[in-house]
């Protein structure tokens, strides 16, 4: 009976058992060879990777700890307080840029792929997603403690009191420890439960950061914390630092181990076991997309997709309609005036940021060591600022026929599109130059050095709008002394009009005023020549 | 006799070792109208590149306005419009907004309907208060198309006006071609659509060329 039962079966087999054990048997075969392949691809990259951290890492951590000099010059026996201050200043300013970074699909990566398992209910987003978390954890990690203990080690080093091995690894854990805070941050940005709390709490670090940059070392509460392990909260000063055999000490405050350590437990549980289940897998595959898309296109010479990536437009007003009193005369400024109201969060937004630029330009007219920072830091905010003010600008170099629609060819329409960046500047620089009065003072140089800014900042706009795609030439090969510079033109290229701000508020305050027309020159030709590209287009 | 706006003389196209336009004649005056026909590869965009001015020919010669076509395409660019690629649009305007702007920019020269009449001509009135991000691919192709003939211009070149658009909107587009002609431009299209060629042949010469070598 078996036997017919047997005959019956395997006629009703599509395929012959034998000959279907030899396909399986195969078919592992071929599987074990392909995963062979895979860990060798693996070791191969690992092998890679440590011999780069092994080449570059001490490279990286000596010109930190170079960094961190300047932290210990005069900071004498405060240079924990020092360190504390620049620590928290970085926190602040990786917890705001951890925000950002969620609008690029970051820093929790998820693929097209994983989504539509996670959205369809096959995965359960934690027990996919825990291992990156992981992956995060540890570079973040490994990041801020090269980091810390770089920068304390510069800093005691330049105060005259070196710090050991052991110093070093406690302060390298500590920043390793404060790191996972602007990488919460930054996930929970991902999450749209957690968004509103993620940005709220990015904001108030952020103006701690502020507070505590401004007041420095001498913070009152921070000093006694970090010097003395002892909180005081008297204005007027507190005790001296502690001195136990006239050494000063060098590792980490009590108050800071212990914040490091808190903050590491906190977030490490939010990150492992609340945030990736709140995630927003479809979003953040789709933001995720657009980033890879957009920098493999940028690796190509492509610029064209970053505007789309760093700010989504998100057009209000649909019934808002063109200024009638600007419209017959004056067609494309009614247009840029329509365009602006009907973005009005980017244009309260930049205002601020214009104004802060322009006071920073004049401030900096005063001279003194921190001139050249001051106004460098002045033209890049009022650059990053006149970004929302050229938004025609730039929409009108993105065209396919710039222009086409519109009587005078592109050098007309690229003028017609001026006053309104030139308004919004003149106004910014004017509100800057009060703040700076009012602050410090201002006199005919501030005067220059704000107008100069402003020259810079459009000019820089306009010549940028006219290539959105790096010529050929930036990819041929350049023989450098750390092999081809290539990589290193094409970056250049992109950031061609930061450099050029960088460079022009940097000679301007360093060298003097008398510099202003030939900077002045340089930035209009260049304006001009982004122009003529456009006519050409 | 009209003013001779286009006057092409033998001109061919070679990219490396692959000639892409066959020697191609062609003349037109004001107020006629050339359809450029041929199967794909057959080099009818090539052509109206040459025309437009944004490439140079191998050989021969694309005169326009009386000038080398490139130069004619510096110095007239009133005269001129071309729909090759995507309308240059802005994307924070209205349709509506979009053709107000012309008609304003060109006040004077503008002798075409108004914006609520020629959106209703090209029947994109319902979209009239879209911004060109949120139309579909037809409605795309329609908004540039009406765009480009809103703008005052005494020579039109288009690339395949009918892509992307159903049996309805190719009619509407062979009737805002045929305004244009009425309105005395003249009007060079590539097309793989009969009833505009037909249209177009009823006001000039056919640009037949000849399948690719493949």
């Amino acid at each position: 009976m078996s036997g017919d039962g047997d005959a019956a079966d395997t006629a009703g087999l599509a395929m012959p058992y034998g000959p279907w054990r030899r396909w399986v048997r195969a078919l592992r075969a071929h599987h074990r060879r392909r995963r062979a392949d895979d860990d060798g691809d693996r070791t191969y990259l690992a092998y890679g990777f440590t011999l780069l951290a092994l080449m570059y890492g001490p490279i990286l951590w000596t010109t930190l700890a170079q960094a961190g000099v300047p932290l210990g010059e005069g900071a004498g026996w405060s240079v924990r307080g020092t360190l504390v201050v620049a620590g928290t200043v970085v926190v602040a300013a990786a917890g705001l840029g951890g925000v950002v970074l969620a609008r690029l699909g970051a820093p929790l990566w998820v693929t097209r792929t994983d989504a539509a398992y996670v959205l369809s209910g096959v995965w359960d987003p934690r027990a996919v997603l825990w291992r990156r978390v992981l992956v995060l954890v540890a570079v973040a990690g490994v990041l801020a403690a090269l980091v810390g203990s770089a920068l304390a080690f510069g800093a005691l080093d330049a105060a005259g009191t070196p710090a050991g091995a052991g110093t070093l690894t406690a302060w390298g854990a500590c920043a390793a420890g404060v790191a996972m805070l602007p990488l919460t941050l930054a996930v929970a940005a991902q999450c749209p439960r957690w968004r509103t709390t993620a940005r709220v709490a990015a904001a108030l670090i952020a103006a701690v950061g502020v507070l505590v940059a401004v007041q420095g070392a001498d913070f009152p509460v921070g000093t006694a914390v970090l010097g003395a392990d002892v909180l005081c909260v008297d204005p007027s000063g507190c005790a001296p630092l502690p001195v136990r055999d006239g050494v000063a000490p060098a590792g980490p405050p009590a108050a800071v181990v212990g914040w490091a350590a808190g903050l590491a437990v906190v977030c490490g549980w939010l990150l492992l076991a609340v945030l990736p289940r709140d995630l927003d897998a479809d979003v953040t595959a789709e933001a995720w997309s657009r980033t890879v898309a957009t920098g493999e296109a940028l690796g190509a010479g492509d610029a064209t997709g970053v505007r789309a990536v760093a700010g989504p437009a998100r057009l209000t007003g649909r019934r808002r309609t063109f200024p009638r009193i600007l419209l017959p005369s004056v067609p494309l400024v009614a247009r840029d005036v329509l365009a602006l109201s009907r973005r009005p969060a980017v244009l309260l937004g930049s205002l601020p940021a214009g104004v802060a630029g322009a006071a920073l330009l004049a401030l900096a007219a005063g001279g003194g060591p921190g001139a050249a920072p001051a106004a460098v830091g002045g033209g890049v905010v009022l650059y990053a600022a006149a970004a929302a003010w050229t938004g025609g600008l730039r929409d009108l170099a993105e065209q396919a026929e710039p222009g086409g629609l519109l009587p005078g060819g592109p050098s007309r329409a690229v003028r017609g599109h001026l006053p309104v960046p030139v308004a919004l500047g003149a106004v910014s620089g004017a509100l800057g130059l009060l703040v700076a009065a009012v602050l410090a003072g201002v006199d005919g140089s501030s005067v220059v050095l704000v107008g100069t800014g402003l020259v810079v900042a459009l000019g820089a706009r306009v010549w940028v709008a006219g290539a959105t795609q790096a010529p050929p030439e930036v990819f041929t090969p350049v023989a450098g002394p750390t092999g081809d510079l290539s990589t290193v033109m094409v970056i250049a290229w992109f950031l061609r009009a930061w450099l050029v701000v960088i460079g022009s508020a940097w000679v301007v305050a360093r060298l003097g005023l008398t510099w202003v027309p030939l900077v002045v020159v340089v930035v209009v030709a260049l304006a001009a020549a982004g122009a003529r590209r456009l006519d050409r287009g | 006799m009209h003013e001779v706006l286009v006057d092409v003389e033998a001109v061919t196209r070679t990219y490396g070792t692959v000639q892409v336009l066959a020697p191609t004649s062609l003349r037109l005056h004001a107020g006629q109208g050339s359809a450029v026909v041929g199967p794909n590869g057959a080099g009818k965009s090539t052509l109206l590149r040459l025309v437009a001015g944004t490439e140079e020919p191998t050989s021969g010669t694309a005169t326009v306005l009386g000038l080398d076509a490139p130069e004619a395409r510096r110095r007239h660019r009133d005269r001129i419009v071309r729909l090759l690629g995507p309308a240059p649009t802005y994307p924070d305007l209205t349709v509506a907004e979009h053709l107000q702007l012309v008609q304003v920019a060109w006040a004077g020269r503008h002798d075409g309907p108004d914006v609520d009449e020629a959106l209703a001509e090209a029947t994109l009135d319902r979209v009239r208060d879209q911004f060109p991000g949120e139309l579909s691919s037809g409605e795309t192709q329609m908004f540039a198309l009406v765009a480009t003939l809103y703008r005052p211009a005494d020579l039109v070149l288009l690339d395949e006006p009918e892509q992307r658009l159903d049996t309805c909107w190719r009619e509407v587009a062979r009737r805002l071609v045929l305004r244009a002609l009425d309105q005395g431009r003249a009007v060079l299209a590539a097309t793989h659509d009969p009833g505009l060629r037909e249209v177009l042949a009823d006001r000039g010469p056919v640009v037949e060329l000849a399948e690719p070598t493949r």
